[in-house]
């Protein structure tokens, strides 16, 4: 007993154990119990954020920084936190801001701006101050912050204290080069050529003097095209410079070369760098004209088009750019052909091709244009619906699907809804004519409804085709069931009320009058037309006793019930097929009974007892 | 006697409905559960259909969006052909699921995104702990509810469009806490494909459209979003069944029944009747 018991045991708990290994689906999110953030991540972020702000990369620190400040978190330590980040996220647009400003201060020292870069060095040293005086509140909210949450900003706050002393070493040294008594420099550039061919050389000169005259012999001159060093050439006895320069293979309209000295060594003492006035040189090559002709031009999706791309250059490398792919070619005596294919999913419209050369030498990049008009074959459906649609008997749909080239699809999805009683079926067929037998479901409502066919072919290049048509529906099972209803409770309302009726009349001790049993009836007045009503039977005479008695068996037998309107004899005319052989006991017992009440003649109780237990016992045998 | 019984009988099967009707669902995802985990308010807010994908299939896919949220039975090749039918139908399929249950479907779609297994776990960004992250759609932040991340590495057409944090990472041995070597946040969560000549919208969470999650940040807008002008179909195929939502659907196609037409006017014609005649027999009694 006791080894089934362990057994089950074990198995509960394992199973409890594979259970609590799977994770739940999904927590309330009202429930859960806000926790203090994993000290041990923040750590992590802010040696991270330190590692950025050493780069000097701002856009990083500044991202991250943004999702910091999203950080949620219980109560004050929600506080403590946003304090800190914010802080910190501020210092890092600062020291960006300071940089900035101080590159810019530093470019105009060297062009001899001295009062401009006055101003942004004073720009640049105000930013540092701001820095240094939120580093004071930084320092303050990360010792809060080490307290409370035993996270260590310490990584972030060294590189914050590093760059600013790097950014504070590079302003002294700018201001250095504005308060020094320098002699300012001057710097021509001459080209021998507004146009150049692109690749080809052409030749530059230049003078380096001090502004009053003097030459510079012997100094060094840097060549810069577009903000690239392109090379480098010395002064000569007179100051004076020659050199030449490669136009780079760049296809663009014009470049910009610039000359620049910077004064090194002793010279930095003594002279301002100097940069010269740029010359604009317009850049030569040649565009090639590229056709692109598309065969066809209009297409279906998942079909073919051949693509031929014509230039005049001898030999080029085309590429063709079609529908997000790329599919290079070399081209043969200035022509290259394609063959692509549409893809089948392509929805429709127009798109744009596109076959371009790749540059070369002092051929430049080109590209030719082509559209490509993605149709696909238009559908019609016709309907042929059947006047009424009965439920749970088929009708049949017929449906004929014709295309506006003539020829069908292979294969076709229809898709047959009436949205008002959830009907959805689904057919394919090979044909464009097809009789779909569509069979309401056994509850469907009776009335009006909208009858919806959606086609769509297998084969992508035919569109989808709708139609709908109004139909009647007629569900004869509810009809029924509504007929049957109304006519069942009615008939069942009237036998309950004639039932209700008949019983609260012949309640005999409520409603019999007692009628004294010595009074008379004279039997000349009597006549049979005046019956009295059952109402004046006396109940205490033994005979009208035992009438009542086989009344009532008579009554629950037939199920007739007398009326209050009704006398003996009728009574006994109503009953008296109902009862068939035994209605000869029930005949001698109303006869009996009308001669005692109606003509006072002295009728035997024994014989009329035993004449009701005779009806009595083949009636009850019969029931 | 009978009719003693027949009252009694009555009145027993009104109080077993009653209650039925009245009892709350708690089973994950139902429509009729209006419970913190339920999607009652996707159907009653965004008037959402629930149907088995089968059916959904043949709904028009420009009025409907097919939503299969956190299957956990499999899928067959009947319900992919069923997606695909109404993929090419132009229509739009989302697929919410963070066990990798609906792996199995976009296999048999041959769509090169996978869910991953793990819970992501952001525990700087999210909504009290860290399985309830903080993702990103563009700059919306959206809420999440033991989420998974997606395997995009060979999938060439996905448009990336929910992230999670750079400070996120994927629970893998479910810890709680980072260990090395588990993958670490910017992590796709959800993408978008066109396939088919329609679109799929794959989330690494199946909880995102919840009850208790659709007002967290930005989830409503989200669902907005994805359904334009459509209504949401979701697919009920694929949950494990459940006696009482079983007996409270039951309940609803009998009051369905009823409220026919026909039924409907057949009732209110014969019950005055029926009352009469019984209130009578009942006095008798």
């Amino acid at each position: 007993m006791r080894k089934p018991a362990y057994f089950l045991i074990i198995l509960l708990t394992l199973t409890s154990l594979v259970l609590y290994a799977q994770p739940p689906r999904h927590v309330n999110p009202e429930e859960v119990q806000v926790g203090v953030p994993d000290p041990k991540f923040f750590s992590l972020t802010y040696a991270e954020l330190a590692n950025l702000l050493s780069t000097e990369n701002y856009t990083g620190y500044a991202e991250l920084s943004r999702y910091l400040l999203q950080v949620s978190a219980p109560g004050d330590i929600a506080y403590i936190m946003s304090r800190f980040h914010e802080i910190a996220h501020q210092e890092g647009l600062l020291l960006n801001y300071t940089k900035t400003v101080l590159e810019r201060a530093k470019q105009y020292a060297l062009l001899g701006d001295t009062e401009t870069a006055s101003k942004t060095l004073s720009e640049a040293l105000t930013m540092l101050a701001r820095v240094n005086a939120s580093y004071i509140s930084l320092a303050d909210a990360a010792q809060v912050l080490q307290q409370r949450l035993k996270s260590t900003p310490t990584p972030l706050l060294n590189a914050i204290v590093e760059l600013s002393r790097k950014y504070l070493a590079n302003a002294v040294s700018i201001n250095e080069t504005l308060i020094a008594n320098l002699t300012r420099t001057n710097l021509t550039l001459y080209a021998n050529t507004d146009q150049a061919w692109i690749g080809s050389f052409i030749s530059v000169r230049g003078e380096l003097a001090t502004d009053t005259g003097t030459p510079l012999p012997g100094r060094n001159i840097t060549l810069l095209c577009d903000g690239s060093i392109v090379g480098y050439t010395t002064t000569g006895a007179f100051g004076e410079y020659n050199a030449t320069i490669r136009i780079p293979y760049k296809y663009v309209e014009s470049i910009i070369l610039l000359a620049v000295f910077e004064p090194k060594g002793n010279d930095s003492l003594h002279l301002k760098p100097s940069l010269s006035d740029p010359v604009r040189i317009r850049v030569l090559f040649i565009t090639p004209n590229i056709t692109l002709t598309l065969e066809p031009d209009t297409a279906l999706p998942g079909s073919k088009v051949n693509a031929t791309a014509t230039t005049d250059l001898p030999r080029a490398n085309f590429t063709l750019w079609t529908f997000g792919e790329k599919i290079p070619a070399n081209s043969t005596e200035g022509r290259a052909s394609w063959i692509f294919r549409v893809p089948p999913d392509a929805r429709e419209g127009t798109y744009l091709i596109r076959a371009c050369t790749n540059p070369y030498a002092i051929y430049g990049p080109s590209c030719g244009l082509a559209e490509l008009v993605v149709k696909k074959i238009n559908l019609t459906i016709s309907l042929e619906p059947p006047q009424i649609l009965l439920a749970l008997i088929p009708s049949t749909l017929k449906v004929s699907i014709q295309s506006s080239t003539g020829t069908p699809p292979n294969s076709t999805q229809i898709l047959i809804t009436i949205p008002e009683i959830g009907l959805a079926q689904q057919v394919e067929t090979n044909n464009t004519y097809a009789e779909i037998p569509i069979t309401l479901p056994p509850l469907a409502s009776t009335g009006k409804a909208t009858l919806n066919v959606i086609a769509t072919p297998s084969d992508p290049s035919y569109s989808t085709a709708t139609a709908r048509v109004e139909v009647l529906l007629v569900n004869p099972l509810l009809l029924a069931f509504v007929t049957a209803a109304i006519v069942g409770a009615v008939t069942l309302y009237k036998k309950m009320r004639n039932e209700s009726e008949t019983e609260t009349t012949v309640e005999p001790p409520a409603r019999i009058e007692a009628a004294p049993t010595t009074t008379k009836i004279e039997p000349p007045e009597i006549t049979p037309k005046k019956e009295p009503i059952v109402q004046e039977i006396q109940v205490e005479d033994p005979v009208v006793d035992e009438y009542m008695k086989a009344l009532r068996a008579t009554e629950k037998y037939t199920g007739i019930y007398m009326k209050p309107s009704q006398t003996i004899s009728e009574y006994l005319e109503a009953v008296r097929p109902r009862l068939g052989m035994y209605s000869q006991y029930f005949e001698q017992i109303s006869r009996l009974v009308e001669a005692r009440l109606y003509a006072d003649t002295p009728v035997d109780p024994g014989l009329v007892r035993k004449l009701r237990e005779e009806l009595e016992k083949g009636l009850g045998g019969n029931a | 006697m009978r009719e003693e019984l027949l009252v009694a009988v009555l009145i027993t099967a009104s109080i077993i409905i009653l209650v039925t009707w009245v009892y709350p669902v708690t089973a994950d995802f139902w429509s009729l559960n209006s419970g913190w985990n339920g999607l009652e308010r996707l159907s009653s807010q965004y008037k959402a259909v629930f149907s088995p994908i089968r059916d959904i299939s043949l709904l028009d896919p420009r009025n409907y969006t097919l939503f299969i949220i956190g299957p956990t039975t499999p899928f067959t090749e009947e319900d992919a052909i069923a997606v695909k039918t109404f993929l090419r139908r132009g229509g739009k399929v989302i697929i919410a699921d963070d066990y990798g249950s609906a792996n199995q479907l976009l296999e048999m779609l041959d769509l090169p995104v996978r869910i991953e297994p793990g819970v992501l776990v952001d525990p700087l960004l999210n909504i009290g702990i860290g399985q309830l992250p903080i993702t990103y759609w563009g700059n919306k932040r959206v809420a999440l509810n033991y989420a998974a991340a997606l395997n995009t590495s060979r999938c060439s057409i996905c448009r990336v469009f929910l992230w999670s944090s750079p400070f996120s990472y994927l629970d893998l041995n479910n810890n709680g806490a980072y260990d090395p070597g588990e993958p670490k946040g910017p992590l796709p969560i959800g993408v978008s494909l066109n396939v088919y000549g329609g679109e799929v919208v794959v989330i690494a969470d199946s909880s995102v459209f919840l009850n208790s999650m659709l007002d967290r940040e930005s989830n409503k807008e989200l669902l907005n979003y994805l359904l334009g002008t459509t209504r949401p179909a979701v697919d009920d195929s694929h949950w494990q069944s459940d006696t009482l939502v079983r007996f409270k659907e039951f309940l609803e196609s009998a009051y369905k029944f009823l409220s026919l037409p026909e039924i409907k006017y057949s009732i209110a014609i014969t019950s005055p009747l029926l009352l009469v005649a019984f209130s009578r027999k009942i006095r008798k009694i």
